[in-house]
């Protein structure tokens, strides 16, 4: 290790699937942050930890398979490793070998190796192939390439004290091996292979080629992965039903209990009707938000996603998309924005593109809070399960049908490639997908619950003042009448005449052919910080528009409104189907614009974007709600 | 002929390639002549193939099959 008290920086390079997270994982603990590559969204994860006093800073750099990169992710790989100017160049490298596929890890090992960056050769092991690869032997591999080889098993957590070892007891001299660049790669890896006893020639693994028999079967193949996403679904809403309700019941109480303990005063209003309130929106969606992305990274952690990836290549092909849009499109039934950042992996420009601008149509979870308000309120009790599921098929749909248009209306003459590894499938590790499904919950949770808290504070703060003479005439006119129905009216006549009534109003013009109110406008407008926002809004609304202090649940609170023209529930089906075509299709979310902008790096890509899923929104909505009054 | 004749489960050697730019990508994943190459699966509409090769399975668009030109071991 260098001398001095400075910190090292180390990095990990392999290929995608190597294992190197985990040994990333393993060596940093809980002390890592995700951040991004400077200047660009591709997202970045370093960690510190200590050997033997010295502070190490590690950082994860993307799988890639060569130093010619081809993907956004693998540019960023590439320049860590040969830009010495670069932040993250690293002082040592730790180069991930996975153990199955010698061959391919090797040809990057190589490449690295010829940078002259101190390096340790990590040979990582998937279970199964321990057997085939101890007969390798480390000692000669080492001596060829003239750098430390440490064997480990990130998984089961084997040998990683022996790679701590390697860092501390390194020498920093870069290896001094030079080959022969006339001599392809290949030839070298071959006779270094030979040398040390090891090959990589590999059967498949009987489990993966039974599988894939069934798995990537035409016919049986995309009806498994359908009723998968199925079960998938049904799951998250009948599993989150139960802490949903605690979460719900917790927070009502907690809210009575502040209101009661605490003097009346501006800031107790504002934290249990403003803060309080919108938190409760965001905690709520948790559970839901967890299971989702339990499944998505079960999928992807035991290869099964690359399968899904193959089969859907020569459907999606047709649409302008590839196989591996996939992944965003699933992911995008999470959160767009990580899902767009996904879509980093298509190497070409056009599908990717694509892909980026269809994946915000999948039914994301920050619409589920919508939908599921919505058809609660509007569905009956046996089709709720059914409607929902139509809402996502809608996502789905509208996702493939936009990038139909836009496949021809996109001009290019690049030539999609689709070169993509059918890894053999694994056992998941569970604390693997624990770590992941908590750091994308967290991101998730705070990135949306700071608007959200935001957002409520302004809301609250809008509904419970207006201009200031307009609010003592409404004082001064309920000042003698003291019932219960009075303080009603006077509420919502407040309501009304706020500041955020006054805005809501101002756009009834342009929403009331869609069957929205003034109120539902306030919900619109807030929500284009971020559509969760609305279910916030509407508890907003109502609690600043309610005296008493009941728990009943938004859902009741707008199924009791009354229309005072009509005598009918103000919320009816009509109403409901229009609202939630609506959310189905608006772009109403500034963090997708913004990941849109940095990942295609225009303006014009976000713009297009908001304009087509608006325009698209608002005239669906009002077809879907005047033929809905007609029925 | 290239790797998109090949008929399923049908192998054959690596001879060279008429891409060069995609070779070199190819090269990264194994794929070199003299590699040998066998046809795993075919994916449905006009889908992928997978082959495999060197140590692991690859999918391949048949556009990018055709850049790879092999020769069958029989006869």
């Amino acid at each position: 290790m260098k001398e001095g008290k400075e910190t090292l920086k180390v990095a990990l390079i392999g290929n995608p699937n190597s294992g190197k997270t985990s040994i990333f994982n393993k060596l940093t603990g809980l002390h890592q942050k995700v951040g991004n590559f400077p200047g660009i969204t591709v997202e970045k994860k370093s960690g510190q930890f200590t050997l033997d006093g010295q502070k190490i800073h590690l950082v994860d750099l993307p799988g890639t398979y060569s130093l010619q990169p081809r993907s956004m992710d693998e540019e960023v790989a590439a320049n860590a490793v040969l830009d010495p100017n670069n932040p993250d160049h690293p002082e040592l490298i730790l180069i991930v070998v996975d153990a199955s596929h010698l061959k391919t890890s090797l040809y990057l090992a190589l490449q690295v190796l010829e940078k002259k960056i101190p390096a340790i050769l990590v040979l990582n092991m998937a279970d199964q192939l321990q057997r085939l690869t101890s007969r390798l032997d480390l000692s000669i591999l080492s001596e060829t390439l003239n750098v430390p080889v440490v064997k480990t098993n990130a998984r089961e957590g084997k040998g990683l004290e022996e790679l701590k070892t390697a860092i501390a007891e390194h020498s920093m001299q870069p290896s001094k091996v030079e080959w022969d660049t006339k001599i392809e790669k290949h030839h070298i890896i071959k006779t270094i292979l030979e040398k040390a006893n090891g090959h990589g020639a590999v059967t498949a693994h009987e489990v993966t080629k039974k599988l894939d028999d069934a798995l990537t079967h035409p016919i049986f193949g995309p009806v498994i992965f359908v009723a998968l996403l199925a079960l998938m679904f049904q799951s998250i809403y009948s599993w989150s039903a139960y802490p949903m309700e605690v979460i719900e019941t917790l927070f009502s109480h907690a809210g009575v209990f502040f209101s009661n303990v605490l003097p009346d005063s501006f800031l107790t209003r504002l934290f249990v009707e403003g803060i309080w309130a919108g938190l409760g929106g965001v905690v709520i969606f948790i559970p839901q938000i967890a299971f989702l992305f339990l499944f998505v990274t079960l999928l992807e952690e035991t290869g099964y996603m690359a399968r899904v990836s193959f089969i859907a290549d020569g459907w999606l092909r047709k649409f302008g998309l590839q196989g591996r849009s996939i992944v965003p499109l699933i992911g995008g039934v999470a959160c767009a924005v990580p899902a767009i950042l996904a879509a980093r992996t298509i190497s070409n420009k056009k599908e990717r593109l694509l892909t980026i601008m269809v994946t915000p149509f999948m039914a994301c979870a920050a619409r589920l809070p919508v939908y599921a308000l919505l058809i609660a309120m509007v569905i009956p009790a046996g089709f709720q399960g059914l409607a929902l599921l139509f809402m996502y098929l809608l996502g789905i749909v509208t996702a493939l049908g936009a990038a139909f248009v836009l496949n021809k209306t996109i001009k290019s003459t690049e030539e999609g490639h689709f070169i993509m590894e059918l890894p053999d499938y694994r056992l998941p590790k569970v604390s693997n997908v624990l770590l992941e499904i908590t750091r994308k919950v967290t991101q998730f949770v705070t990135s949306a619950g700071k608007i959200i808290v935001f957002v409520s504070i302004l809301l609250w703060l809008g509904a419970s003042y207006g201009p200031p003479a307009k609010f003592e005439a409404i004082e001064a006119k309920y000042a003698e009448i003291d019932t219960e129905q009075a303080e009603h009216e006077k509420n919502a006549e407040l309501l009304e005449n706020s500041y955020i009534g006054i805005l809501g109003k101002s756009i009834t013009p342009v929403i009331e052919p869609l069957g929205y109110d003034w109120k539902i406008g306030i919900a619109l407008i807030t929500s284009f910080a971020a559509r969760e926002v609305f279910v916030g809004t509407m508890a907003t609304i109502y609690s600043v528009g309610s005296s008493d202090e009941d728990v009943s649940s938004i859902r009741d609170k707008m199924q009791a409104q009354v229309n005072p023209k009509t005598g009918k529930p103000l919320y009816d089906l009509p109403f409901g189907l229009s609202l939630l075509v609506f959310y189905a299709f608006a772009m109403q979310c500034m963090s997708t614009l913004a990941v849109v902008k940095t990942e295609t790096g225009t303006w014009k890509w976000p713009l297009i974007q908001l304009v087509m899923m608006t325009g698209l929104a608002y005239v669906t909505s009002l077809a879907v709600y005047n033929l809905a009054a007609l029925l | 002929m290239t790797a998109k004749d090949l008929v399923l489960g049908q192998q054959a050697i690596v001879s060279s390639f008429s891409d060069a730019r995609l070779a070199m990508h190819l090269a990264e994943r194994g794929v070199v002549a003299g590699e040998r190459l066998c046809v795993e699966r075919i994916a449905p509409m006009g889908g992928p193939i997978a082959i495999r090769v060197s140590d692991h399975v690859l999918c391949l668009r048949i556009s990018e099959a055709s850049t790879i030109l092999v020769q069958t071991e029989s006869i």
